[in-house]
């Protein structure tokens, strides 16, 4: 009893400091408050074993089955010290202090090992997937590394699919994740720093950047919000892009989200910051620029005029899918001169009987649209992509034949759709297509200069948007020529010098080497001669 | 890099400059240039184009002096508090009053081409605002809605002007120069208005890092909005004729009605231009509004301008309503504009150099390199 | 700043309750679209009161009709009243529908009313201030009454008004038919104070024709031009491109066609306090028609009938200047637009007298230069 004495004078000090209950000297007192807090949970394993020729000295080791790799605890701890320990003839030791040095320093052929003594530890450990081992005598426990939990192996995203380029995704697990953007980035400048976030779910975040390419400013904002989070759980990383983002209540997304690994690397050269969330197979990227996300990987592997051509029917394509509906709202109610007299005259006549002014004609078919969609979403895979488009068109031709809807705006509808199919980023799609309805309402009440006061609208508020500190517009604003060659169009790929000024410091990264190559070519021709 | 400055780059000075000036005017430029000066019209506006020019420089000297600050401040240096703080609130009522008149001008437009039922009141709330959700939005938003609207309207704009090559009968401006002198000179009063805006920069170069770097924009805003104005000109003279096109209220907008684009399916272009004009109205009064507000805001001493904006929307609402009709509209705004712009873009700057210039004032630039 | 976002969420909420009287919105199929229009003056049978002054005709598509259907695809409807703003309302009140005129392609004015200059000028002054007419409307002259225009029944057209908007489209390749849009008519008259020339449409059962022209003199009927005289108006107003020039070579018929036609004018001199014009006439086109065993690909005899061709075109050119000078009394004929824009000095001081001069002192010759490029496929 001698001990527990000590540890009252001599600890309580440190408890005060730590605020933390150490653990006790005595194996069984340990026991006891493990179980005592992990009462209830039936998945914990406590393995107690005897180690050395007389069996005298009593170790304990929890992980929880299934979050910890068996195979590996059992080559490691049991049987380097069961089995293992038997061979070498013992030592004189004295408990305590020796033996946790002996078995933390020699005796575990375990490549992660880290020393804790205290209850909080040993528990987080140990639900984190580690196991811990206790040893009788020393309050000091050690944490053996030993995850291993059952996981999706790498695949293709589905959602983010190329025609070319590599067929990795982030999977559910930390560690993958990070080694995905590690093996793409081998320089020793890419940092990883980790945090763990939410006070009951203790996730892994790891927020990753290149140390002297991105900028000290934003990576000084993304630690700032970050420690700023104080929730109970993190469960995907979408709480946390909620929780950081600049803007809650615009419909335009101001983080990335991705479950690409080379299009982390990629903004990760430009000068962004990646956080990567336990979990999730979802990461987050900051800042992002409207223009960022209308940028697809595939357009920087294929050649510059395949991508100049996506991103121009791209762009084209959101503003189609956002002013369509709207505008035709706009010119066949209020300004029909627009047309020319034969289209006007077949537009009259297909919309002869039918009962409802466009504006909710527009309405009906638009709300049965994004109904379609929802429903498509929630069907096992094979059903539901049928029902989507199988759906449009019976229920279309169906309603046009019921004489509810005009055919024009059956077409309407459906190249509207399409459109907004071609919007690379998912919220940003969806921001559209609330927007959408926004200016349809304008168009109704006021025709084209309702419209016109819609989209000044939204300029005005995309104006004024930031991520992180970027104008959400750049490099439209803030002219800056050197930009301008990854918008729209993209220039070919050697005269893609610089970095974006706005975000990075190190600019130049790349060296034009087109002379070289054809000179390469003429040195050939001459040899030839 | 991560700006949350209060400054505006030169490119986005030349914006502001040119979508600020180019507003409603342009659609009645090329009548009243025609009125008294028959083909000559534009030669008016070369002259004024060139005289401006001249106040330009003149706007942008006085800035240098005082980097940094905008008139509602230096001109209390210059001049003393009082007389400053004076001379300050006539300025932001001369403002008020354009905004109301280009708001009503602009209403009537509208309601003459795109929506002719809409009650007049609702179609210039809404655009007030609208307008003013940018402005409270601050500098920042209003420099970079103007970047942002300048290719928007002008790309389609050339397009549907070039479209009207095959209508222009160009012989349609002889005779040149067949006007005497002096009644060339009667008529710049007249459309000093046109140019209306320069005035502008006498708060927004202060609003640049260095004032210095606003000779290249300020001055190719100026020529480019002279090039533009001519040819607007030109081309409803060619189409029209001289004694026609005095006869039409707005030219440019009959102008574009006569234009078809080939191949296009859409006929009366006249629709879309005028939606894309809200465009550039909507430009005019964001940069307008956002100098009032700021000036009450530094007269009142607070720091943000954003809520003096709504009760300054009820003033400028209540002021568009006063015209009963059209002719007392244009009426006003001839009795009034060409006096006070005069005052504003070159007595006003040019005095103020002068005392500066006199008072020693240059000092203060030479200590601040 | 929570009251001023309410305060903006309150005028977003309000534009959308405006949504309830949202003013100018007219369903497409709640429009009648009127494709024509034709003006008389009311004849005293058709007055209901003594102020009704015009007899207003239109023409409207039957939407449903046009595609495939037994019935007509267009019906015609007239109103009489005394303004044309009064008719358009007139019509509300027998009308479900409400008429749309962006699409008006064609305007016809019937004799009566070109003759009568008060009643010209009230019409044009509503036409021009009207919104909704598109200024490239097509104007026409009808000899007798406008509505007899609508009664046709086009043979190979569903639509009346796109049938006879494509003949005066067909002007690119005749030079007898004169294409006149509203926006010229109304800036011609005011140039040349109240003269015109206009085109002639006669109705006939299933089809119209369009040749010949009516002249106006200060906004007056007080002439016509056959069809052959409108082919030389239309030369000497440098608004022809394409047409055929029949004449006489050797006894035998032969006909020039020309694809571009330019027109000169050029002051020769001033004498005696007269002005010599000339009216410099460029063409060149191909030869169409001969006779069968004579061979024209042969540069001097093309050279010849060149030269018939153009005593031709300056022989008809002078006649119909002089029955300008002479008969009319007005030139009609860009004498005045030249002078005014080339020789503005001189202008100025016969500018006030005119029409006095023009009649008088002035002395137009016509120069023609005919080059034949083509002769057809046989030589």
């Amino acid at each position: 009893m001698g001990f527990f004495s000590k540890k009252k004078s001599g600890n309580v000090k440190k408890e005060k400091e730590m605020g933390k209950l150490l653990n006790s000297r005595n194996l069984d007192e340990n026991t006891k408050r493990l179980k005592e807090r992990l009462k209830d949970c039936d998945d914990i394993v406590y393995k107690e074993f005897r180690v050395g020729e007389e069996q005298d000295l009593k170790f304990l080791l929890v992980y929880a089955d299934g979050m910890s790799s068996r195979d590996m605890l059992n080559d490691a701890v049991l049987n380097a010290l069961m089995v293992h320990a038997r061979e070498v003839p013992p030592e004189a030791k004295e408990p305590g202090e020796e033996l946790y040095r002996l078995v933390r320093y020699g005796g575990l052929p375990a490549s992660e090992l880290a020393d804790k003594d205290n209850l909080e530890d040993a528990i987080l450990a140990i639900l984190i997937g580690d196991a811990v081992l206790f040893i009788d005598t020393t309050e000091k426990c050690i944490v053996i590394g030993a995850k291993g939990w059952p996981m999706r192996g790498v695949s293709e995203p589905n959602t983010e699919a190329l025609i070319r380029g590599p067929r990795d995704g982030f999977t559910e697990t930390f560690r993958t994740n990070t080694a995905l953007v590690r093996r793409r980035i081998r320089d020793s400048r890419l940092k990883l720093k980790q945090l763990r976030v939410g006070k009951r779910s203790f996730t892994d975040i790891g927020i990753m950047y290149i140390e002297d390419i991105a900028s000290p400013e934003l990576l000084e904002e993304v630690f700032r919000r970050i420690d700023t989070i104080d929730i109970d759980a993190i469960i995907e990383s979408g709480y946390i892009e909620q929780l950081i983002e600049d803007n809650y209540m615009s419909p335009f997304p101001q983080i990335s989200v991705t479950e690409r690994p080379d299009e982390v690397a990629a903004s990760l050269y430009e000068g962004r910051v990646a956080i990567l969330v336990d979990n999730s197979p979802f990461a987050l990227i900051v800042p992002t620029t409207l223009n960022s996300l209308f940028q697809s990987p595939e357009d920087y592997y294929d050649r510059w005029y395949v991508a100049s051509i996506l991103r121009f029917i791209r762009y084209m394509a959101s503003i189609l899918s956002l002013v369509l509906p709207a505008s035709y709202i706009a010119v066949t109610s209020f300004h029909p001169g627009i047309l020319p007299a034969k289209l006007v005259i077949s537009m009259a006549a297909a919309r002869q009987g039918i009962p409802f002014p466009v504006l909710i004609e527009a309405f009906i078919m638009e709300v049965t649209f994004e109904l379609l969609r929802e429903a498509g979403l929630r069907l096992p895979v094979p059903i539901g992509s049928a029902i989507g488009i199988v759906g449009g068109i019976v229920i279309g031709s169906a309603a046009v034949e019921a004489g509810i809807v005009s055919p024009i705006m059956v077409i309407i509808v459906a190249i509207t759709a399409i459109s907004s199919f071609s919007i690379p980023n998912y919220s940003l799609a969806v921001g559209f297509r609330m927007l959408r309805f926004l200016l349809m309402i304008f168009a109704g009440t006021m025709g084209l200069y309702g419209i016109m006061l819609g989209v000044l609208l939204i300029l005005s508020h995309l104006v004024k948007l930031k991520s992180f500190g970027i104008p959400y517009m750049s490099p439209y604003v803030s002219f800056v020529g050197s930009d301008f060659k990854d918008t729209i169009i993209r220039v070919p790929a050697f005269l893609m010098a610089k970095r974006p000024v706005l975000l990075a410091r190190d600019k130049i990264r790349l060296k034009n080497n087109r002379n070289l190559i054809n000179r390469l070519e003429q040195e050939g021709s001459d040899d030839k001669k | 890099m991560i700006r949350n400055n209060d400054t505006i780059s030169p490119y986005q000075l030349a914006m502001i400059t040119i979508m600020t000036i180019i507003s409603v005017e342009v659609f009645s430029l090329a009548a009243e240039a025609a009125d008294e000066l028959g083909t000559d019209g534009w030669l008016v506006i070369v002259i004024l184009g060139i005289i401006n020019i001249f106040a330009a420089l003149v706007i942008i000297r006085l800035n240098s002096i005082f980097p940094g600050k905008t008139i509602a401040e230096y001109s209390q240096i210059i001049i003393g508090k009082i007389p400053g703080k004076v001379l300050t609130g006539l300025f932001a009522v001369y403002l008020i009053i354009v905004i109301a008149y280009v708001t009503r001008v602009f209403t009537e437009v509208v309601k003459m081409f795109l929506l002719f039922r809409t009650p007049t009141e609702v179609i210039m709330l809404s655009l007030i605002l609208v307008c003013t959700y940018a402005v409270r939005g601050g500098i920042e938003c209003v420099a970079r809605v103007n970047e942002l609207i300048f290719p928007i309207l002008f790309i389609p704009f050339f397009i549907v002007l070039v479209f009207g090559f095959p209508i222009m009968d160009f012989s349609n401006l002889r005779p040149i120069l067949q006007t005497p002198p002096d009644k060339i000179l009667a008529s710049i009063p007249r459309m000093i208005f046109s140019f209306g805006g320069i005035e502008l920069a006498l708060y927004y170069i202060g609003f640049m890092k260095e004032p210095g770097k606003a000779y290249k924009p300020l001055i190719i805003s100026v020529i480019f909005i002279l090039l533009f104005f001519v040819m607007i000109t030109v081309f409803c003279l060619a189409a029209f004729g001289a004694k026609a096109v005095t006869r039409i209220i707005w030219p440019l907008a009959a102008y574009i009605r006569t234009v078809s684009l080939p191949g296009v399916f859409l006929e009366r272009l006249d629709g879309v231009i005028l939606s894309l004009w809200v465009l550039t109205v909507f430009t005019t009064i964001v940069s307008v509004l956002f100098i009032v507000s700021y000036s009450i805001s530094k007269a009142a001493g607070t720091k943000e301008q954003k809520q003096f904006v709504l009760p300054l929307v009820i003033v400028i609402y209540y002021l568009a309503l006063q015209p009963e009709s059209l002719a007392e509209l244009y009426e006003w705004g001839s009795l009034i504009f060409p006096y006070a712009v005069a005052a504003f873009m070159y007595v006003v700057p040019a005095a103020l150099l002068l005392t500066a210039k006199l008072r020693k004032m240059e000092v203060k630039r030479n200590e601040s390199n | 700043m929570r009251a001023i976002k309410s305060l903006k969420a309150a005028a977003v909420l309000l534009c959308v309750l405006l949504l309830a009287g949202c003013w100018d919105k007219i369903e497409i199929e709640d429009r009648l679209f009127v494709l024509s229009i034709g003006v008389d003056s009311a004849e005293a049978a058709e007055q209901q009161v003594s102020e009704d002054k015009y007899t207003l005709s239109f023409v409207s598509p039957v939407v449903d009709q046009i595609k495939e259907g037994p019935g007509p695809a267009f019906h015609t409807y007239k109103t009489v009243d005394n303004s044309i703003i009064m008719s358009l309302s007139q019509l509300l009140e027998r009308f479900s529908k409400k008429q749309f005129f962006g699409h008006t392609r064609n305007i016809f004015f019937g004799e009566d009313i070109l003759k009568d200059e008060k009643l010209l000028k009230e019409i044009l002054d509503g036409i021009s201030r009207f919104h909704e007419f598109h200024n490239s409307m097509y104007a026409y002259f009808v000899p007798g009454r406008a509505e007899e225009v609508f009664k046709v029944k086009p043979m190979y057209d569903k639509l009346l008004a796109p049938y006879i908007a494509g003949i005066i489209e067909n002007s690119d390749y005749t030079s007898k038919i004169i294409k006149l849009t509203l926006s010229e008519m109304i800036i011609m008259l005011e140039n040349q104070e109240g003269g015109l020339v206009i085109p002639k449409l006669d109705p006939g059962k299933e089809e119209v024709k369009i040749n010949g022209a009516g002249v106006l003199k200060n906004y007056k009927l007080i002439g016509y031009l056959g069809d052959q005289e409108t082919s030389v108006y239309n030369w000497l107003t440098n608004k022809v491109r394409g047409g055929d020039i029949a004449i006489e070579h050797n006894n035998i018929s032969t006909v020039f066609r020309h694809f571009t036609f330019d027109r000169k004018i050029e002051l020769s001199k001033v004498e005696n306090g007269n002005i010599y014009l000339n009216y410099k006439m460029e063409t060149e086109g191909s030869i169409e028609e001969y006779m069968i065993g004579k061979e024209i690909l042969d540069n001097a005899l093309l050279k010849e009938i060149s030269r018939e061709v153009e005593k031709r075109i300056e022989n008809e050119g002078e006649k119909l200047i002089k029955k300008f000078q002479q008969e009319f009394k007005a030139d009609l004929i860009g004498a005045r637009d030249y002078l005014s824009k080339y020789q503005p000095k001189l202008y100025k001081t016969i500018e006030k007298d005119y029409e006095k001069f023009f009649t008088d002192s002035m002395v137009i010759e016509v120069t023609a230069n005919v080059n034949i490029r083509r002769v057809g496929l046989i030589k």
